[in-house]
C-alpha cells in the first residue's frame, strides 16, 4: 500500500513539474512535496508508525522518492532559470544593422593631406622644412632670383601687389633666398606653401599651394637632382613612373628643366587627361642660377646646387582623379568627405 | 611662335617625320604645344572654276555660281562673297564633307535655287586667321584636285612655346638653327644679291640718334617707285600659316623678314616725311601720336619716339604712326631696321598697355649685328616684288658695336655640375653646332657667342647648352653620395600639423581663398577696423584685385568659413563642422584694444625688419546647423556654445597648455552674452562666440552658428616643447561630496573657481559643476548652483572624517565671498 503511495506521489509530482513554468509555481511544488507539511515530509512522518522491517523497507523507498524529488526540482529550476535569461536576452536583442550615433566627424583637406605625404617622403631622403612669409618683398619674389626690373621673365607670373615693392608671392622661390640668407651651406629643404597668382579658369587657382626643394653644398649635380626626383616622385606615386626631363626656363635655375611623368592614367599610353602624350607635365627644377648664389653673397666657385618647385594641386588632381582645381577651395562637405 | 615645316625647310633639310620632330624639339628644350597639319584637312576639298556668275534672281546680296569640278561635272552654289569673278579658280567642298572645323555641308534650296556645296575662305580651311572673301587659287591649278594635290600641302605648322630667354626662337631661322643642332646638320645660309642703283641713300634720308642708350643702332634703306600690290601667294601663303594676315606687298614684306629672322623693321611713306630727317629720340612729355590702330597715344618723357623734324611718326619698337603709315597711294618707302634698349621697349609697352610681334621680340633681345643683313634683304624683296628701285647702301648710325663675347669655360667643370662625363670633343661638337667659335686653351675652352645668342653670359649658359644639345635624358639619375642629414619639421610646424590633426577628428578641415569681399567687411565692421581680436590697424588691399569680390586680404576666417556654411547649407548638406588654419593679414599699428585689456607680456612682434605687412598664423573654427544628420537614437548633445568650448578646450589640454580660462568679452561679430576671450596664464590667445544674428540674416544661415579663432603664433609662444614631467598617481580610490549654493545670477562660474582655486587645497583633486537651476523656489535675481568635489589623498583611502574639514571650509568660504544661501 505503501509503495503504491510513493508511486502515487511521484506521478503526481512529475505531473506537477511538468505542467510548472514559473518559479512560484516551483516554489509551491517544492513546499507541497517538500514543505513541512508536504506529502514527502508527511511519509517520512508517517515511518514512526510501521514495524521495523517495514520501516527499513519503506523508509529507503521514502529516501529514494525525496532525493528524486529534490533532483526533479532542481533541474526545473535550472530549466527555468535558463528560459528566463532566454526570454531576457531575447527581450534585449537589437537589430544591429540599424546606425550608430551620428556624432559629427571631420577630415584633413585633400591639399594637405597630399602635402603631409610630400613632406614624410623629404624627411625621409634628409630635407628639412622651412617656411617663409606670404606678403613677400618683390626683391625676394624676383630681383634676387634672377628676374630682373622691365624683364619679359616677369610676365611668366601674373602678380598681386600690395604695392610697389610689396606683391602676394608667386612662388614659394623666395624662401630660397631667406634661408641661404640666414644660413651656410649645406642646405637641404623643401618649402611648402600658398602662393598666389592673378589667374583663374579650370586648372588655375588665384590661391594654391607649391613644396619648393633646393639643396645647396660643394658637390650636388644635376645627376643628383634628377636622383632624388626620381625617388620622390617614384615613392609619391607608388609606382615604378619612368621621368622625362626636358630643357626650360626658369630665372632663377640654370640648367633648368621640366619634369614630365608617364601619364599616371593610361600608364603613358596617351589618354584625355595627358593629351595623347602619354607624359604628364609635373614640376619644375634645375641647378640653382649662380645670379641667386651671389644674391646671398655665396661663393659660386664653392658651392652649387638644384632647386624644384611642384604644385600640390596638380599633384592631388593626378592622384585623386580630380578634374577641376576649383573644387579645392568651394569645400562642399561632399567633396571633402571622399579623401 | 608658329614655325611652318616647309618654311624651316629652306634652312635645314628635314628627313624625320613631323611627329618625331616635334618630340626632338620638345626634348631640347621647344616646347612643341601643337601640331597642326596643313594638308590633311583637305583632302575634300577641290579645286573649281567659276563658269557662270549670276545674281540670286529673289536675293539681292547672293549670288548663284556654276562651278566646274572637273570630269565635266558642273555644281550650283549659292555664295555671298563680292570677289568672285567667271573664270576664277576656288576651293570648293561639295555637300556631304565636312570643313576641318568639323561643319558638315548640306545641299540647301534657298528661295528656289539650289546649292549643292560651299565656297571657301581662307578662315574657313584654317589658312588664316581672319579673311575677307573667297579665296582665289592661282590660276596654274588643274581643276578637279584636291586641295592638298594642287596646292602641294604635305606640310605642318609647330605651335612652340619659346621660352623668355631664347628671342633669336621668335624665328624660322632661329628655330632652324636648333633643328640643325640637334640633327647635326650645318645652317643653311640665305644668300642674297643686291640689286641697286647708283643714287646712293644718304641723298635721300638723314638719320639722327638724340639717345644712344634707348637706340644704339638705326639703319635706314630707300626703295624708290615701288607698286602697292597683293603680295605673291607663296608669301601669304607662309605669314598666315604663321599666325599673321596678309595686307599688302610691303607689310607683308616685312612682316614675313620678321617671321624669318625674328628682327622686327618698319616700312614709312617716305614721301610724308618732313624734311627727309629721321630723329630718334625720348618723346616730350605728353607728346601725342595716332598709332596704326588708330588710336591717340599720350607719351611720357622716358618713351622713345621715331620722329621727323616736326612730328613723331613711330613709338620705337612697339607700333608706327598712322601719318606715316604706308597706303594705296605710296611711291617711296623708308625702311628702317633698328636695336632698341629692351627695357626701353618693355616700359613703354606695359605702360602704354601696347603690345606687337615687334615689341614682344625687341622687349626679348634682337641681334644688334645682324641689323644690316636684315635690311639688305627686307629692301631687295620690296624691290623685286614692288618692282621699284632700290637706293644704294643705307644710312646706319652707330657709336659702337658690341665686340663678340667670350667664354672660358673648364671643361672639368661640366662634369661637376652635371654629374656625367661627356667627353671634350663632344663639348665642342655641341656648342660648335649651335654656332659657337670654340677654341681650346689647355683644360680650359674659349667660345665666342654667336650675336644672335642674346642669353649667353657666363660659363653656366654654356653648360645648359652643352646638356640641352647632349640631351638630358642620356644623364643618368643617381643616388647621391653625401654626409648623413637629418630631415627635421621645426616646434612650430610640428605643432601646427598636430593641432590640425586634432581638429580634424571634429571638423572638415578647409582651405578657402584668402581674399574676402570689401561688402561683407563693411557689413561686419561698421567702424572700419580691422575686424581682428588680436591686432588693430587697417585692412590690406590688393592692387590689382582679380574682381572686387576678392579685394581685401582676410583679417580673420570669419567671412570664408561663414561663406563655406552658406555654401553647404545651400546644398543641404550636414555636419556643417569646419576648420582653416593660415595666415591673416593686416596693416597692423597696435594690438587692439582686447589684446591690450589682456596681454601682459609684448610677446608678439609688430614689425619685421623688412617692413612688411603682418601676418600670423592663426586657426579658426565654425560649428552650424544642421551640425548632426538625424538619426533613430536620439542625441543627447545640442549644438550650442558649450559643444564648440568642449573641443577648444580639449585641444588647449590635449596639448599640455596650462592655464586655460574663458572670460565674458563682448566682440562685434558675437551676440552680446555669448562671447568670451580664450586666455592662457591670462594673455589674450582666441575668442569664442555666437555669430551675431545680423550677420547670420546677412548670410541666411542658422542662427545657431559658433565660431572660435585663435592666434597660433602667440599659442606657440606659450607652448612648452620640453617632455611632460610624469605625475605620480595615487593608488587609493576618491570620495565625492556635493554642494548646492544659492547665488546671484550675475556671478560667474569663473569667480566660484577662483575661490577655489585661492585656497590651494592638497586634497581636493577636481570639482565640476553639475547643475545650474533658475526659477521656482529659487528667488528671483538668483540661481542655485550645484558642484561635485573629488577628494583623493596619495597616503590612503579618505574617509568621511578625512575630508570632512577641507569640504567644509570650500562651503564656508564660497557662502562668505558669494553671499550665498544654502537650501
Amino acid at each position: 500500500m505503501e509503495n503504491k503511495r510513493i508511486e502515487e506521489i511521484t506521478n503526481e509530482l512529475k505531473n506537477d513539474i511538468i505542467k510548472c513554468n514559473d518559479k512560484n509555481t516551483l516554489e509551491n511544488i517544492r513546499i507541497k512535496y517538500l514543505g513541512k507539511k508536504g506529502l514527502i515530509t508527511g511519509l517520512l512522518k508517517q515511518l514512526g508508525e510501521l514495524s521495523p522491517e517495514q520501516r527499513k523497507e519503506f523508509g529507503k523507498a521514502v529516501n529514494i522518492l525525496k532525493e528524486e524529488a529534490l533532483k526533479i526540482i532542481e533541474n526545473k529550476k535550472e530549466e527555468l532559470f535558463k528560459r528566463e535569461k532566454e526570454e531576457l536576452y531575447k527581450k534585449e536583442s537589437i537589430d544591429v544593422t540599424l546606425g550608430g550615433y551620428s556624432l559629427f566627424s571631420g577630415n584633413l583637406h585633400p591639399l594637405t593631406k597630399v602635402c603631409k605625404n610630400i613632406i614624410e617622403i623629404f624627411l625621409g631622403l634628409g630635407f628639412s622644412v622651412e617656411t617663409g612669409p606670404e606678403l613677400e618683398l618683390d626683391k625676394y619674389n624676383f630681383k634676387d632670383l634672377n628676374f630682373p626690373d622691365n624683364h619679359p621673365a616677369r610676365d611668366m607670373h601674373d602678380t598681386f601687389y600690395i604695392n610697389n615693392s610689396i606683391l602676394m608671392r608667386t612662388h614659394t622661390s623666395p624662401v630660397q633666398i631667406r634661408a641661404m640668407k640666414k644660413s651656410k651651406p649645406p642646405l637641404k629643404f623643401i618649402v611648402p606653401g600658398k602662393v598666389f597668382r592673378c589667374d583663374s579658369d579650370l586648372s588655375h587657382s588665384p590661391v594654391f599651394h607649391q613644396v619648393e626643394g633646393f639643396w645647396v653644398d660643394e658637390k650636388v649635380t644635376f645627376a643628383d637632382l634628377k636622383g632624388i626626383l626620381t625617388i620622390f616622385l617614384r615613392k609619391l606615386f607608388e609606382k615604378n613612373l619612368n621621368l622625362r626631363f626636358r630643357p626650360s626656363f626658369f630665372p632663377f635655375t640654370e640648367p633648368s628643366a621640366e619634369v614630365d611623368i608617364e601619364c599616371v592614367l593610361c600608364n603613358g599610353n596617351g589618354c584625355n587627361v595627358c593629351k595623347k602624350t602619354g607624359w604628364l607635365e609635373i614640376l619644375g627644377c634645375g641647378m640653382i642660377h649662380t645670379n641667386v648664389l651671389k644674391a646671398v653673397n655665396y661663393d659660386t666657385e664653392k658651392y652649387q646646387g638644384f632647386a624644384f618647385g611642384l604644385g600640390i594641386e596638380r599633384i592631388t588632381m593626378l592622384k585623386h582623379s580630380i578634374n577641376n582645381i576649383r573644387l579645392f577651395y568651394e569645400n562642399d562637405i561632399r567633396f571633402l568627405k571622399q579623401f | 611662335m608658329k614655325a611652318l615645316i616647309s618654311w624651316l625647310k629652306d634652312f635645314v633639310d628635314i628627313e624625320l617625320s613631323v611627329d618625331e620632330l616635334a618630340d626632338k624639339l620638345t626634348n631640347a628644350g621647344l616646347e612643341v604645344e601643337g601640331i597642326n597639319y596643313l594638308g590633311k584637312k583637305f583632302n575634300n576639298i577641290i579645286v573649281g572654276k567659276i563658269e557662270k556668275l549670276n545674281k540670286h534672281p529673289e536675293s539681292d546680296n547672293l549670288f548663284v555660281c556654276l562651278v566646274d569640278i572637273g570630269n565635266n561635272i558642273k555644281k550650283s552654289i549659292i555664295c555671298s562673297a563680292t570677289n568672285l569673278f567667271e573664270g576664277a579658280l576656288v576651293p570648293v567642298i561639295l555637300s556631304g564633307s565636312a570643313l576641318p572645323d568639323g561643319k558638315e555641308i548640306k545641299t540647301i534650296t534657298y528661295k528656289n535655287v539650289i546649292s549643292e556645296g560651299m565656297l571657301c575662305s581662307k578662315e574657313e580651311l584654317g589658312l588664316a586667321e581672319f579673311s575677307t572673301g573667297i579665296f582665289i587659287l592661282p590660276t596654274n591649278l588643274k581643276i578637279g584636285d584636291t586641295l592638298e594635290k594642287a596646292l602641294k600641302i604635305d606640310d605642318a605648322v609647330f605651335e612652340i612655346s619659346i621660352t623668355p630667354n631664347r628671342p633669336d626662337c621668335l624665328s624660322i631661322i632661329g628655330i632652324a638653327r636648333e633643328i640643325a643642332a640637334i640633327t647635326g646638320q650645318k645652317l643653311k645660309k640665305k644668300k642674297i644679291k643686291l640689286n641697286e642703283i647708283d643714287e646712293p641713300a644718304e641723298k635721300y634720308i638723314q638719320i639722327e640718334i638724340k639717345n644712344f642708350e634707348k637706340c644704339p643702332r638705326y639703319i635706314g634703306k630707300l626703295i624708290k617707285n615701288i607698286k602697292i600690290k597683293e603680295s605673291p601667294f607663296w608669301m601669304q601663303y607662309r605669314i598666315e600659316a604663321c599666325g599673321m594676315r596678309a595686307i599688302n606687298n610691303i607689310v607683308d614684306i616685312t612682316n614675313y623678314v620678321l617671321l624669318e629672322f625674328g628682327q622686327p623693321l618698319h616700312s614709312f611713306d617716305y614721301d610724308l616725311i618732313d624734311e627727309k630727317k629721321i630723329i630718334v629720340r625720348t618723346a616730350k612729355e605728353n607728346e601725342e601720336i595716332i598709332t596704326l590702330d588708330n588710336n591717340k597715344r599720350i607719351l611720357r618723357s622716358e618713351d622713345l619716339v621715331i620722329a621727323d623734324a616736326n612730328k613723331s611718326v613711330a613709338i620705337a619698337g612697339i607700333m608706327g604712326g598712322s601719318e606715316t603709315e604706308v597706303s594705296a597711294k605710296t611711291k617711296n618707302i623708308l625702311l628702317e631696321s633698328a636695336y632698341f634698349q629692351p627695357a626701353t621697349i618693355r616700359k613703354t609697352s606695359k605702360y602704354l598697355n601696347l603690345s606687337s610681334e615687334a615689341s614682344y621680340r625687341f622687349e626679348r633681345g634682337t641681334d644688334i649685328i645682324n641689323l644690316k643683313f636684315v635690311a639688305d634683304y627686307a629692301a631687295q624683296l620690296i624691290a623685286e616684288l614692288g618692282e621699284g628701285q632700290l637706293c644704294k647702301g643705307e644710312v646706319d648710325i652707330y657709336k659702337s658695336l658690341p665686340a663678340p663675347q667670350k667664354i672660358e669655360l673648364n671643361t672639368k667643370k661640366v662634369k661637376n655640375f652635371l654629374g656625367v662625363n661627356i667627353p671634350e670633343e663632344n663639348v665642342i661638337k655641341n656648342l660648335e653646332l649651335l654656332e659657337f667659335q670654340v677654341e681650346k686653351r689647355d683644360e680650359k675652352i674659349i667660345a665666342t657667342v654667336p650675336s644672335h645668342r642674346v642669353d649667353i653670359e657666363n660659363d653656366i649658359d654654356l653648360i645648359e647648352e652643352i646638356a640641352r644639345i647632349y640631351g638630358f635624358d642620356k644623364i643618368n639619375w643617381q643616388r647621391p653620395v653625401c654626409d648623413l642629414t637629418y630631415g627635421w619639421l621645426n616646434d612650430y610646424d610640428k605643432l601646427f600639423f598636430s593641432i590640425k590633426d586634432y581638429l580634424a577628428k571634429y571638423f572638415y578641415e578647409v582651405i578657402t581663398y584668402s581674399f574676402i569681399s570689401p561688402i561683407e567687411y563693411k557689413l561686419i565692421s561698421r567702424k572700419n577696423d580691422l575686424l581682428n581680436f588680436y591686432y588693430d590697424g587697417e585692412i590690406l588691399e590688393i592692387k590689382n584685385p582679380l574682381s572686387i569680390e576678392t579685394s581685401l586680404l582676410r583679417p580673420s576666417f570669419l567671412f570664408n568659413l561663414l561663406n563655406t556654411v552658406k555654401l553647404n547649407i545651400n546644398m543641404k548638406n550636414n555636419n556643417l563642422a569646419f576648420f582653416e588654419t593660415g595666415k591673416i593679414f593686416g596693416q597692423i599699428s597696435r594690438k587692439s584694444k582686447y589684446a591690450n585689456e589682456f596681454i601682459n607680456k609684448d610677446i608678439i612682434e609688430f614689425t619685421s625688419e623688412e617692413n612688411l605687412p603682418y601676418e600670423n598664423d592663426f586657426i579658426g573654427c565654425i560649428i552650424s546647423e544642421p551640425l548632426f544628420t538625424e538619426n533613430w537614437i536620439k542625441t543627447t548633445i545640442e549644438n550650442n556654445f558649450f559643444l564648440l568650448k568642449m573641443i577648444i578646450e580639449e585641444l588647449l589640454k590635449n596639448h599640455h597648455f596650462k592655464g586655460i580660462k574663458f572670460m565674458p568679452q563682448n566682440f562685434e561679430y558675437f551676440q552680446p552674452g555669448q562671447s568670451a576671450a580664450i586666455l592662457l596664464n591670462e594673455q589674450l590667445v582666441g575668442v569664442i562666440g555666437k555669430i551675431h544674428p545680423d550677420i547670420i540674416k546677412y548670410y541666411d544661415i542658422s542662427d545657431k552658428t559658433f565660431f572660435a579663432e585663435l592666434n597660433f603664433t602667440h599659442l606657440f609662444k606659450l607652448y612648452k616643447i620640453e617632455s611632460n614631467k610624469y605625475n605620480e598617481i595615487s593608488r587609493y580610490p576618491s570620495v565625492r561630496r556635493d554642494i548646492a549654493i544659492i547665488i546671484k545670477e550675475e556671478i560667474i562660474f569663473q569667480k566660484i573657481k577662483e575661490i577655489i582655486d585661492k585656497l590651494n587645497l592638497p586634497l581636493l583633486e577636481n570639482y565640476y559643476v553639475i547643475d545650474v537651476y533658475k526659477g521656482s523656489p529659487i528667488p528671483e535675481g538668483y540661481k542655485n548652483i550645484a558642484i561635485a568635489f573629488i577628494y583623493r589623498s596619495k597616503e590612503k583611502t579618505l574617509t568621511e572624517e578625512d575630508i570632512n574639514e577641507t569640504h567644509q571650509k570650500i562651503f564656508n568660504e564660497l557662502v562668505k565671498q558669494l553671499e550665498a544661501k544654502t537650501r
